[in-house]
Formats: C-alpha cells, sequence, structure tokens
C-alpha cells in the first residue's frame, strides 16, 4: 500500500494526474460531455504509458468530470453529466441567490469527501462488498429503481399528483426505441433513428437545459443577467465549515454513494438521487430543498464522487465495471494485457493501490483547482442574457449531438426542451421527468428480466424472495408513508 | 437602458421555481403594475384542466401506437394507463374549479410568449440548417440572430459588438472541441473538403 502511494506520487504518476484532472474539469463542465467520453479519448494515449501512469490519468479524468459536472449545474442550472440532475436542483437556486461561488466550493468540497470515503472503501473494503453487490440481481435493481422513484415526493413542489404525472411521462419517454427484450421497435413511428431510443444525456439536457433558456429570454426585459455576483473574501472557507456543520449528510451522502457505485450498473445517477433523496428525509426543514440548500447540493456531488470511487471495486475485485467509464478504465487494463478479478489484488499490488492512491489525489487537486477557480466561475453569471441564452443553446446542441453524432439527438432535445417549458408553466416541476428519463433504461430491463425470471418460480418468489429485496421494499413502504405523513402535517399546519 | 459594456445587473435571477406557478404569476403582475384581483377570474387557466388535457394528448398517441406482446409493452402499457388516470384526474379537478388557476400561460400566448417563440423559431431554423449550410457557419448565424434579437437597446455598437461575441465564440469553441477534443461534429458543406 505504502509502495503504491509512492508510485502515486512520483512526478511522472503527479503530472499524468493532473493532465487528467484538467481533461475531466472540462469535459464534466461542458453540458453533453460525460466522464465515458473523456476516458475514451484519453483511452487511446495509456497505450505507451506504464499502467500506473495510464490508470491514474484515466481515473483523475473520471473523479474531476464526476465534480466539474456540478459547474453548468450550478450556474445555468444544466447538468454536466447525468449524475448533476439533482446539484441543479438546489445549486442553481444558490446562484440565483447570489452564492454561486459557495454552491461551487461546495460540490468540490463534497466532492473531496465523497472521492476520499470511494476511495478509502476500494482500497480497503472491496473483498467483501464485491460480494454483497453480486446478490443484486434484476428484482434488486427493480427494487432501487422504485426506492429512487419516492425522491419524486420531495421535488414534485406542491403538487404531488402533477410530480407523479412527470416521473410517469420521463419513464415513458425512456421506452421509445427498441425492446431490450423482444427487439421491438417502440414509438419509433417508422423513423429509423428512434429504434436507438432516447439518449438519456440529450434528453436531460433538453429537460433542464432549453427550458432554462427559454425562461431566460421570457425574463429578459426584467433581469438582463441570471443572478448577481459579490466578490466575499474568505467564502471558500466559511463554505467549506458549513459544509463541515453537517458532517452526517456529508458522510451518509458519500457512504451511500460508494455503495450504489458498487452495484454493477447503477452508476452515478442513481448514487446521487437516492443520497438526495436521503439528505430531504434526514433534513429537519425538508421545504428548503429545491430552494437553495447547501445540503441538497452536498448529497448530490458527495455521492457522485463516492460513486466513482465505489466503482471501481467490482471492477478490480471481479472485472465487472460498476458504470461505463468504469468499463473503459477496464479496457485500458485489458489493454495492458492486465485481467482484474480476485487474484489482481494479490498479483499486482503496486498497480492496484497506486490506482487507488491516483483516485484519492485527484480529489484533493479537483478541490483546489476547483475553489481556485470558482470565483471566476461564478462571475459567468454577469454574462448579460441575451449572449448566456445562445450560448447555452449552442453547447447544448453541441452536447447532443456530440454524444453519438445524430441530428435527431439534437431536435428530441429541442423538441423535448420546449415540451418541458410549456409542462413548466402549467405547473409540472422538470425534476420528476428527469428522474423518469434516467430511471427508466433501470427499471424496466430489470423489471422483464425478473419478469421473466418468474416464469420459472412465481412473482412472489423472485420479486420478494431476498433479503435484500425485502429491505429495498421496507425503506421504499418507509419513505412514501414518510411523505404522505409530511404532507398530510404540512397542510395542516396550513390550514 | 443599459449601454454597451456597462450592463450593470440591477438583477435578480428568473424566479422560476415551479411549485411556485401562482406566486410567480402574482409577482408579475405586481411588476407590470397590476394585483391579481384586478384580474377577472374568468381570464385566469385553470392549470389542472390544460395539464390533463396535455397528458391525455401524450396518452393518446402512445396507447394508438402500443403493441400486445407481454413482456415488450406491459411497462409502457402499465404507464400510459396511469398517465391517463392521472390526466383524467386532472381534467376533472380543472372542470370543477378545483386546483390552481393561473395566468402564468397567458403570457405565454402575449407579451412574453413572443420572444419566447421568436427565440425557439432562431433555435429550430439553426438545428434545421446545421447539415445544409454547416455547423459553425449555422452555429455564429444563430448566436448572432439571438442575442441581437434578445438585445433591448439595440444600436450599431452593439450588433457590432454581437458579431464579434457570436465568432469568439465559435473560434475558441472550434479550438476546445475539434482541435483538443477531437469532437466530431457536422462537417461545413459549402467548404471543399
Amino acid at each position: 500500500m505504502l509502495e503504491g502511494l509512492l508510485v502515486a506520487l512520483t512526478p511522472a504518476s503527479l503530472l499524468f494526474i493532473a493532465v487528467g484532472v484538467l481533461a475531466g474539469i472540462v469535459v464534466g463542465a461542458l453540458p453533453g460531455f460525460t466522464a465515458t467520453m473523456g476516458t475514451a479519448l484519453l483511452l487511446p494515449f495509456t497505450f505507451a504509458l506504464p499502467p500506473e501512469q495510464g490508470l491514474a490519468m484515466l481515473g483523475a479524468l473520471y473523479v474531476a468530470s464526476q465534480m466539474a459536472d456540478a459547474i453548468p449545474a450550478c450556474l445555468v442550472n444544466t447538468p454536466g453529466t447525468p449524475s448533476a440532475m439533482a446539484t441543479a436542483w438546489d445549486g442553481f437556486q444558490l446562484t440565483k441567490q447570489g452564492r454561486g461561488q459557495a454552491a461551487i466550493v461546495a460540490s468540490g468540497f463534497s466532492a473531496l469527501v465523497g472521492t476520499f470515503i470511494g476511495g478509502f472503501t476500494f482500497m480497503f473494503l472491496s473483498a467483501p462488498l464485491a460480494d454483497i453487490a453480486l446478490r443484486f440481481g434484476p428484482p434488486e435493481f427493480f427494487w432501487i429503481g422504485v426506492f429512487a422513484l419516492t425522491l419524486i415526493g420531495s421535488i414534485a413542489g406542491d403538487s404531488l399528483i402533477k410530480g407523479i404525472a412527470g416521473g410517469v411521462l420521463g419513464l415513458l419517454v425512456g421506452t421509445i426505441g427498441i425492446s431490450a427484450t423482444g427487439a421491438v421497435s417502440r414509438y419509433t413511428f417508422g423513423i429509423s433513428e428512434l429504434r436507438a431510443g432516447m439518449n438519456v444525456v440529450a434528453a436531460l439536457i433538453g429537460v433542464f437545459a432549453v427550458p432554462q433558456v427559454l425562461s431566460m429570454v421570457a425574463e429578459r426585459r426584467k433581469h438582463l443577467t441570471i443572478a448577481t455576483y459579490e466578490r466575499q473574501p474568505g467564502i471558500t472557507l466559511a463554505t467549506v465549515k458549513e459544509v463541515l456543520g453537517k458532517p452526517g449528510n456529508l458522510v451518509r451522502s458519500s457512504a451511500i454513494g460508494t455503495f450504489v457505485g458498487i452495484l454493477p450498473g447503477a452508476g452515478g445517477p442513481i448514487a446521487t438521487l437516492v443520497s438526495y433523496n436521503e439528505a430531504v428525509r434526514w433534513s429537519k426543514d425538508r421545504k428548503k430543498f429545491g430552494k437553495g440548500a447547501l445540503e441538497g447540493v452536498v448529497a448530490s456531488e458527495a455521492a457522485g464522487n463516492g460513486a466513482a470511487g465505489g466503482a471501481m471495486v467490482p471492477l478490480i475485485a471481479l472485472g465487472i465495471p460498476g458504470s461505463a467509464p468504469a468499463a473503459v478504465i477496464l479496457g485500458a487494463l485489458l489493454l495492458q494485457g492486465i485481467q482484474p478479478g480476485p487474484q489482481f489484488f494479490i498479483s499486482q499490488p503496486v498497480v492496484v493501490y497506486s490506482f487507488a492512491w491516483a483516485i484519492i489525489l485527484s480529489g484533493v487537486a479537483t478541490f483546489f483547482i476547483g475553489a481556485f477557480l470558482a470565483g471566476s466561475l461564478a462571475r459567468m453569471v454577469l454574462i448579460p442574457v441575451r449572449f448566456l441564452a445562445p450560448i447555452v443553446m449552442f453547447l447544448s446542441v453541441v452536447g447532443a449531438f456530440a454524444i453519438r453524432n445524430n441530428m435527431v439527438d439534437v431536435f428530441l432535445m429541442l423538441g423535448l426542451g420546449v415540451l418541458v417549458y410549456l409542462l413548466w408553466k402549467a405547473g409540472f416541476h422538470p425534476g420528476p421527468i428527469g428522474l423518469g428519463i434516467i430511471l427508466g433504461p433501470i427499471v424496466e430491463p430489470a423489471l422483464v428480466q425478473a419478469m421473466a425470471m418468474a416464469q420459472a418460480v412465481s412473482l412472489a418468489d423472485v420479486f420478494l424472495g431476498s433479503a435484500v429485496s425485502k429491505g429495498l421494499i421496507a425503506l421504499t413502504v418507509v419513505s412514501v408513508v414518510w411523505i404522505l405523513w409530511t404532507n398530510e402535517l404540512e397542510r395542516r399546519h396550513a390550514d | 437602458m443599459p449601454t454597451d459594456g456597462s450592463e450593470k445587473p440591477d438583477v435578480t435571477a428568473t424566479d422560476e421555481t415551479p411549485e411556485g406557478a401562482n406566486s410567480r404569476a402574482d409577482t408579475s403582475d405586481v411588476m407590470q403594475g397590476r394585483t391579481a384581483e384586478e384580474d377577472p377570474e374568468t381570464s385566469r387557466i385553470p392549470m389542472d384542466l390544460v395539464g390533463g388535457l396535455f397528458l391525455l394528448c401524450v396518452v393518446a398517441v402512445f396507447l394508438l401506437n402500443a403493441g400486445e406482446d407481454p413482456l415488450d409493452w406491459i411497462f409502457p402499457l402499465s404507464l400510459s394507463y396511469m398517465l391517463a388516470i392521472i390526466g383524467l384526474y386532472l381534467v376533472v379537478r380543472g372542470l370543477l374549479g378545483f386546483g390552481d388557476k393561473t395566468d402564468t400561460l397567458l403570457p405565454v400566448v402575449r407579451g412574453r410568449g413572443v420572444d419566447v417563440s421568436v427565440f425557439t423559431v432562431i433555435a429550430v431554423i439553426y438545428v434545421v440548417l446545421v447539415r445544409a449550410i454547416g455547423f459553425w457557419t449555422m452555429s455564429a448565424v444563430m448566436l448572432f440572430a439571438g442575442s441581437v434579437y434578445l438585445d433591448s437597446a439595440r444600436s450599431k455598437k452593439r450588433v457590432v459588438l454581437a458579431a464579434g461575441v457570436a465568432l469568439a465564440v465559435c473560434a475558441a469553441a472550434y479550438v476546445l472541441l475539434v482541435r483538443v477534443l477531437y469532437v466530431p461534429l457536422p462537417p461545413e458543406q459549402w467548404l471543399p473538403a
């Protein structure tokens, strides 16, 4: 382990970590550009490098992009990656209150703590946690998705029924394309490009960025810029202290993120959503969430980066990537002739531990770079709306196109954006729609696979058979009852 | 109006928390010098009715194009029926006069809605012509047209500034996306290969 740290601290490794961090910040901050895309872009450069340095660069990019995706989320309500959706809910409200810099610093610090917990978990607890992850099959993933859907109760705003409708609409949009089981075209209307389905990233840009742009345009006569900015000396330290003032939220969110990140296929978006849901549930003042609660930003970002570290557990311990960027890192390992798996910790401990240390060092570097840039970035809100709105639209088109090099994604992004803007005006929160779009591709295949399994036994055995399923169902029931109960209490209080 | 380069952000953010649709409407009214009470009730639109009808239209599209195989269609069909029930519930609520009413939809049709509609048309023209004319040309045109249209105090100097900003954004994006990140973007049709 110490030898791994020494390898990670060599000048060459630090240089490649710096390259990865800078690339990750650029990739994360550009809406539509994901960590997967970034790691894939850097992959060819790792061919000629020793495995320690190549992995360090890819891991650094992954960690940095998970933090930097909060920048556009906080500043212009546009998640840099799907993981930052929950960050945008409160981060943008903080920016509107003139606390954009604090939101970015809080994101960076929470991401640092998340990276620490994820990284050290990867270092010390890989073997037992990987065993637990293997107990998650389709029924368990289905129940995780259902549990995450209860977040609608927290983000629906005043109308729970419209929140549920938005969530269902998002799930429905996610069913467009070829079905995962029977390869049947669904809702493609004869357009062949639609068979590949609606890309989640392009859809999220449509749900969040386009309505925000149109909203800026609608308000441009009243508001020349989206927010104000005042330089506040000492804001970094003050924000860090504020975040540390609620250590429970920070540690819980990081732990949730790490655990969800370990589950193959779940990834950062689910981690941030579940973590945000728990932050709301454990908060004494849940009403402030969605209106500029720093705890919301902390929950989302700590979980997102915890998931980045967590995703390395099944990758290294079992050879199963926990997320799409982890799959690219697996490719890098295989190209180097390294086969990850249970023996990897014993056969090549220096590679494993230097990688873990590189992830942790990347978190530190990302935080300091982010904190250094936060003031300048927060000044972006002073760009006049007449310039900002077209620029965000331009970046939205670039992001939607770059995912699959497909203009249909751009058309869908724009169409969905206009639709969500009109729904927003009719009182439907965009949050549940985005939630449904993210969870659809996880919930439906899990449901269908579980139903297929049930043909051999029974529905009850499959869906209620395991202890994990029962635990998740109990959590879901508690969450729903809690939402209904608190809503009733608030209604009585208002009366 | 503010002049070029000296725009002072006397501004706050747009109050767009969706849960505050009514408060948003009221704020907008107050800023326009009228109160909600002065508006005749008849001019206010029941949000639930509009939302419910919209959901029913969406459900109709999805149900009319659905198939029958249980494993492939159980999920979208269940969602469609759920959405239909919610849509009907909202329509009934709206018709019975329950639920919120808003005038925030009216400005979408008039006033601010013109800005939104024009900007949307600019965006649609942009994405439709990207293939035919070229990505960078159309991006520069959209950035220029968008910022000129959204400028409340147009002047020759500010139009030149808008052109400069459009070109600068395209140049910076070109260097970052094409030269550094190697992102494939639609080609310029009018340039030789």
